[in-house]
């Protein structure tokens, strides 16, 4: 099979799985976290278009970083397509280096994407059988579906909407151009200041929080993950009640242990010469 | 234990202000085991690795100091290389950055068993999200260690 197809059938079977249905997927974050139960983080770092997916082999945990960024559809199309090396299983050793080369596994990451995000029927399901599609189709399908212009063409040249010289044509236009065109700038920037917040991977900061209330983890710990001081995590814990159990230990007292009775005979036998004092001293020994 | 315990006790002997007092809590369970973990170090890479985790904790020096009880001076000898972190100093300086002890040692084994899957235009550019990557699959590691569930 070739990049193209496999990424289609193993985006059609992501959707099919867990119950997605053609629809257009909102909070990508989300879907991702909780259907592929993989660990996302959106982090202040890099230049934006960045994207990385690391795994613990013993634990088999995975988690997916993608820079915090003024771009949403980049962003959402960076995180299909390290959610597609997950799928795929694309590991390598992390000190291998040579990212970015456009690989055929990069380039299989990238259709499933595509995929992913608009996939074919979900397309047609909001286009139907339309004579005339236009910028404004154009505009309608970047909108609904969160998507570049550039994916978005693509998705419609895949489905036979328009000609290729109409696809080179759009390629090129952006999202900002389409939304102030065609009135959506208001949600734009909504989907702009949703992309640039800084996001802490939900499941393992549950589970920081659930050491922390153990006692194992400081309050930093918490404050670390999330990217925030120490003083607004307290705050942020102590408000919804969480606080760390009271751990008491119950000391013993040496001289309240048992004595300990240890027959040394047959050692004695073996080694063939003991006398009393030694004896003795090996049962001390041997009841501490 | 008997290691562990004489480690603990010489933290409390060297004054570290954010040592728990007189009872053994949780928090001294975490710091014995963390010390268990802690093999050999060079002291230029301690520095280095306790300098970006007071980076990742959003610490300046001078609030590291202040929440370590360690003087500024001394740490900031640590952070350059100057001088070797004693592990009472280091455990502290765990606690208050919210890393593991084995994260500011480089003795943590996740960095060398874990795989990526990367999108980037060049190595370098990585760094960052690559180093935050790997304290989560360190604090992972670390929860796991200490059977701690995951809840969701």
């Amino acid at each position: 099979m070739n990049p193209e197809a496999e990424g289609r059938a193993t985006a059609a079977r992501f959707r099919q799985d867990h119950h997605l249905g053609v629809q257009p997927l909102g909070d990508l974050v989300a879907i991702i976290e909780q259907a592929a139960e993989v660990d996302v983080a959106v982090l202040d770092v890099g230049p934006d278009e960045h994207g990385l997916t690391i795994r613990d082999p013993k634990h088999n945990a995975v988690f997916i970083g993608v820079a915090r960024t003024q771009h949403p559809m980049r962003q959402r199309s960076t995180l299909a397509h390290e959610l597609g090396h997950v799928l795929f299983e694309d590991w390598a050793n992390i000190n291998a280096g040579n990212w970015g080369a456009h690989t055929p596994t990069e380039t299989r990451a990238t259709c499933f994407a595509r995929h992913l995000l608009v996939p074919t029927d979900g397309l047609q399901e909001f286009i139907g059988d339309r004579r005339s599609v236009t910028e404004s189709t154009l505009s309608a399908v970047v909108q609904r579906f969160l998507v570049s212009p550039a994916i978005a063409t693509i998705a419609l040249r895949q489905a036979g909407y328009i000609d290729e010289e109409t696809e080179q044509r759009w390629r090129t236009l952006t999202t900002p151009q389409l939304a102030v065109r065609f009135g959506w700038s208001d949600q734009y920037r909504a989907l702009q200041a949703e992309s640039s917040q800084r996001r802490a991977p939900q499941r393992l900061l549950a589970r920081a929080i659930h050491g922390y209330v153990e006692g194992v983890l400081p309050a930093q710990a918490i404050a670390t993950v999330r990217g925030i001081a120490l003083d607004a995590a307290e705050a942020e814990l102590r408000e919804a009640g969480i606080i760390p159990a009271e751990q008491l230990v119950s000391w013993a007292n040496p001289d309240d242990l048992p004595e300990v009775q240890v027959d040394m005979g047959a050692l004695d036998a073996d080694l063939n010469a003991p006398d009393a004092g030694d004896a003795s001293t090996a049962a001390e020994s041997g009841a501490r | 234990m008997s290691v562990t315990y004489v480690a603990v006790l010489s933290a409390r002997a060297s004054g570290v202000a954010a040592w728990p007092p007189m009872t053994y809590t949780e928090s001294e369970a975490w710091i014995m085991i963390q010390i268990c973990e802690v093999v050999t170090m060079t002291t230029t890479s301690v520095g280095a690795l306790i300098d970006r985790a007071r980076e990742a904790a959003g610490l300046s020096q001078r609030a590291l100091a202040d929440a370590t009880g360690i003087s500024q001076p001394t740490l900031s000898r640590i952070i350059s290389g100057d001088r070797v972190a004693k592990i009472p100093e280091i455990v502290a300086i765990a606690w208050a950055t919210g890393h593991t002890v084995a994260q500011l040692t480089g003795t943590g084994t996740v960095a060398d068993r874990a795989q990526c899957a990367a999108r980037a235009t060049n190595d370098s550019e990585m760094n960052d999200m690559r180093e935050a990557l790997l304290h989560f699959l360190d604090l992972n590691d670390y929860l796991e260690d200490q059977a701690i569930p995951a809840t969701i």
